[in-house]
């Protein structure tokens, strides 16, 4: 787990995001797949990147996108088996000898 | 990693060659996804001597400069198909049908653009006339559980996604469980989520492969990823990993 917010009695993290969720920051939330998806303008993802690295539950919701985004990745990663590899060669060889 | 050298040697004991050497299918892209009218931004000076190369080459060279392009890329290709059939049987078959009709309509890619794109669109356009009716869809794309979760998250940090102890929990779970959550998505969602957070093509790109208008990537890629992070939430609760609630 990472580290507790110091001091911070440990409480239900709905009851925590439900307390501190402002306007800004559901305009973060809203656009952040858009942002790590680079799909926004620079300048509206300037100004969202200040509001996130400025608060830190929007920190947390990104960094939580992005690790999902990465295990996503990760599982997805295969190795074409190596039978494929010599039959789509071989494919080609016996058009170009055509 | 089996070198063009062993491969020539070893074909596939009774594979019918005849699929190869048939001409492109219909359904091979018609002329290049993004390479007749994509801007020659980086190709620049180079791109006149690039674009004769395809006037000028032999019919071996043509083929050695598809193996260059191309065959790097197998591994990608074979990973996405095994999302798109969920099977490997279907998806090595899926990925040799589709190296064979890149192969045909090569002629047809401009050199400079992008190749990858090029490639999934076949791959994407092969799988949808070929494959996809023949498998079951898993999940409606109407699933009510999205609005559901999207509800119940909608005044939260969470709203845009997992919880971080959620991730942690699926992280320690492993790739299986992330797999099966993608396999239960249906095509459409599937295909977009793949392309946008495993590819991580734009989302113009993914319009151009999967032949469907931007605001529809935009529309399935936001409900697809909604889905696969309720279901990954769903798994890592129901797998009893401590995730507070």
């Amino acid at each position: 787990m990472t580290a507790e917010p110091t001091g911070a009695p440990r409480e239900p993290r709905a009851e925590a995001d439900e307390r501190e969720v402002s306007q800004e920051c559901r305009a973060a939330l809203e656009h952040l797949a858009e942002l790590l998806d680079h799909a926004m303008a620079d300048s509206d993802a300037d100004v969202l990147r200040a509001h996130i690295e400025a608060c830190d539950p929007c920190t947390e919701a990104a960094d939580a996108e992005e690790h999902v985004r990465a295990l996503i990745r990760r599982a997805c990663v295969e190795k074409a088996p190596s039978q494929l590899r010599v039959r789509i060669v071989s494919q080609l060889v016996v058009r170009t000898s055509r | 990693m089996s070198t063009p050298e062993d491969a020539v040697t070893k074909p596939r004991e009774g594979a019918n060659p005849s699929p190869a050497v048939e001409a492109p299918a219909a359904d091979a892209p018609a002329p290049a996804v993004e390479a007749s009218d994509a801007p020659a931004v980086d190709a620049q000076d180079g791109a006149a001597e690039e674009v004769d190369v395809r006037e000028t080459e032999t019919e071996a060279e043509r083929t050695a400069r598809f193996e260059e392009g191309a065959l790097p890329l197998l591994d990608q290709l074979y990973s996405a198909a095994l999302r798109m059939t969920r099977n490997p049987a279907d998806a090595e078959d899926l990925v040799q049908e589709a190296y064979a009709k890149a192969y045909g309509s090569f002629q047809q890619f401009r050199p400079g653009t992008n190749l990858k794109a090029w490639l999934y669109r076949i791959l994407t356009n092969t799988y949808i006339n070929s494959y996809r009716k023949k498998q079951r869809e898993p999940l409606q794309s109407d699933s009510g559980d999205v609005e559901d979760w999207e509800i119940a998250r909608a005044a939260s940090h969470s709203s845009a996604g997992l919880r971080s102890a959620e991730v942690e929990a699926l992280d320690r779970l492993g790739d299986s469980v992330v797999r099966d959550a993608l396999a239960e998505l249906s095509d459409d969602f599937r295909l977009v989520v793949y392309l946008a957070d495993v590819e991580g093509f734009a989302y113009k790109e993914i319009a151009e492969i999967m032949g469907t208008p931007i605001g529809t990537v935009m529309s399935r890629l936001h409900r697809g990823r909604a889905q696969l992070r309720a279901l990954l939430a769903d798994h890592a609760r129901e797998l009893g990993m401590k995730v507070p609630s």
